[in-house]
């Protein structure tokens, strides 16, 4: 007896608590954004080179299995965070040095950065990289795309 | 429940699978899963750890040990809150993988929680009733406090995912917070009523001291140490202040500790090599625990610590297998749940305890090479191997209960649980 009432209690004041609706996020602007879009951070203007500096390529392939792969492929896959295959085409290569030196500010402020962070329910934390180790895992990740 | 031992089984069932969660989360990290979604079964493993495995054993052994009837059995109310903690967590791990957080499992998440509170205030209402030390009836009121309290983290993720407002400060703390009470208060403060309640009359009376005093600090210590995951954000005054009681308090804790652990020392040649065996491990992994806890009230602790993947990891697990679960493991075999007689069993529980400490170790060794970014392809690999053993490790140990259930089925009819602190038997 005591225990149905114990669990008609439990269940009305559920109802009450329980209202909240979960629709799939807007993912509009991660699709849609531009490679024009260039974050927030210090990053205003990164050169490429052609072709790949192989010892950058290295040194950022060092940086990715210490401190990246715990959460991110190199496929499509997402795993913690999303895959890196592809970012190179996704994003300028600014938004991606901006990110990785300015993770905080951007996941306060970018939409793209939020919108990322909601669909994969986890908030990226700041890995301290300095900023030429930042574009030496940017020449990585041009690397995993196949540019040259 | 004519057996109140089924919940115990239930429970190590509910290891079992979390371990199965395990490996399917390390495969995800060297095979092609696209199908599986990371976060949510991260999600599922971690609610399933919690709530399946931890929160049910301990549950139920507190209510055998401290609030069960004069007959030996589960008082009437007991069972239903079991029930609804099991199919609550069971009903999580067939829709949070699948689907995340969404309208369904929230439901069921809040379900889970009621079942909590519902416990909560029948075993402070009983324990009232139930004669034990003072020392036991602190640890076990505080232990269950904390898990009301702990409630409020998920109550502010749901509603931070629910406004889709992702507020890094308030995302970390909610987190942070719900692990901290859990971790160090509800798990902690149970594992230490459980022991105590076992081992207190059998020490001498300054030790008996100690072991109050020891529980006054660990018990005061939880709510100001909870500041240590805020500190590191640089907050105002205040919260520096607290923050480093905290970690005084902790360091207190572990100094009183030792003084418990010399008075322990001394019931050490009356248990079995393999309790022995299981006892050092958890008590050296709790120790090691409050001994990092306190040191991340340094800054560049914080910093290292929280950005730093694996070596979260290597800590949860640290607290969660290395002295929970092997603590639980030790008392049931302390009480014959799992009948350490048998060379079968034996062999169960070393092999998942050496995945314990294998898992922990390449965890510990991949965040310490980020810290100095260093890297290594094998990781994910040796993971995934550490994966596969920690699951046949608790496969053996379910094997090792399923074989020992009927011997048992007689002993609990007699109403009496097995201590064989006495029993020279099981000194192989």
């Amino acid at each position: 007896m005591r225990s149905k009432i114990l669990s008609v209690i439990a269940l009305s004041t559920l109802f009450l608590i329980v209202k909240c609706g979960n629709g799939s996020p807007p993912d509009t602007a991660v699709n849609t954004s531009t490679k024009e879009d260039k974050g927030i951070g210090q990053f205003k203007d990164v050169n490429l080179t052609h072709p790949l500096d192989e010892g950058m390529v290295s040194k950022g392939e060092g940086i990715y299995k210490a401190q990246c792969f715990a959460c991110h492929k190199l496929t499509t896959e997402k795993l913690v965070g999303p895959g890196w295959k592809g970012v190179t085409d996704r994003r300028a290569p600014e938004w991606i040095m901006n990110f990785v030196t300015n993770t905080n500010v951007m996941l306060d402020s970018d939409l793209v950065a939020q919108q990322l962070m909601v669909i994969c329910v986890a908030r990226m934390p700041n890995q301290n990289v300095s900023n030429e180790n930042a574009r030496n895992v940017l020449e990585f990740m041009r690397k995993n795309d196949g540019k040259n | 429940m004519k057996n109140k031992n089924f919940w115990i089984s239930l429970s190590l069932l509910n290891l079992f699978i979390v371990t199965v969660l395990g490996v399917i989360l390390r495969s995800k990290a060297v095979f092609d899963l696209p199908a599986i979604d990371y976060n949510h079964l991260l999600n599922a493993h971690s609610h399933f750890a919690f709530g399946g495995w931890v929160t049910l054993a301990l549950m139920a052994l507190m209510v055998n040990a401290f609030a069960s009837s004069k007959g030996g059995g589960l008082r009437k109310p007991y069972p239903f809150v079991f029930w609804s903690i099991f199919i609550t967590t069971w009903g999580l791990l067939f829709t949070v993988p699948f689907s995340g957080y969404n309208t369904l499992s929230n439901y069921i998440s809040t379900l889970f929680i009621f079942a909590t509170y519902i416990f909560s205030w029948l075993f402070i209402r009983d324990i009232r009733k139930a004669k034990l030390s003072k020392t036991v009836i602190l640890l076990s009121v505080a232990s269950v406090i904390c898990l009301v309290l702990s409630s409020v983290g998920p109550f502010t993720l749901a509603y931070l995912f629910a406004t889709k407002s992702l507020n890094a400060v308030l995302y970390r703390d909610a987190l942070f917070s719900y692990l901290h009470l859990q971790y160090n208060g509800f798990f902690t403060l149970a594992v230490f009523a459980l022991l105590f309640q076992k081992i207190e009359s059998k020490l001498p009376s300054s030790a008996q001291k100690n072991v109050y005093r020891f529980s006054l600090l660990l018990v005061s210590s939880i709510l100001p140490s909870m500041f240590l995951s805020y500190h590191w954000q640089d907050p105002g005054i205040l919260i520096h202040i607290i923050a480093y009681s905290g970690s005084i308090l902790v360091m207190l804790s572990f100094i009183w500790f030792l003084f418990v652990l010399r008075a322990m020392m001394q019931l050490y040649r009356s248990i079995s090599p393999i309790i022995r065996f299981l006892g050092v491990l958890s008590i050296s992994a709790f120790m090691l625990k409050t001994f990092l806890q306190s040191f991340t009230i340094f800054n560049f602790v914080g910093n290292l610590v929280f950005g730093d993947r694996p070596v979260i990891m290597a800590f949860l697990h640290l607290v969660f297998l290395g002295f929970v679960t092997i603590f639980l493991l030790a008392y049931f075999a302390q009480t014959g749940v799992l009948n350490t007689e048998k060379t079968f069993t034996r062999f169960a529980l070393v092999v998942f305890t050496l995945g314990i400490l294998v898992n922990e170790a390449l965890l510990w060794t991949q965040g310490i090479d980020a810290m100095f970014i260093q890297g290594s392809d094998l990781f994910p690999w040796l993971l995934w191997g550490a994966g596969i053993w920690l699951f046949a490790g608790a496969a053996l140990i379910g094997i090792a209960r399923i074989k020992n259930a009927p011997g048992l089925a007689n002993e609990t009819q007699k109403g009496k649980i097995k201590d064989s602190y006495s029993s020279p038997a099981l000194d192989v």
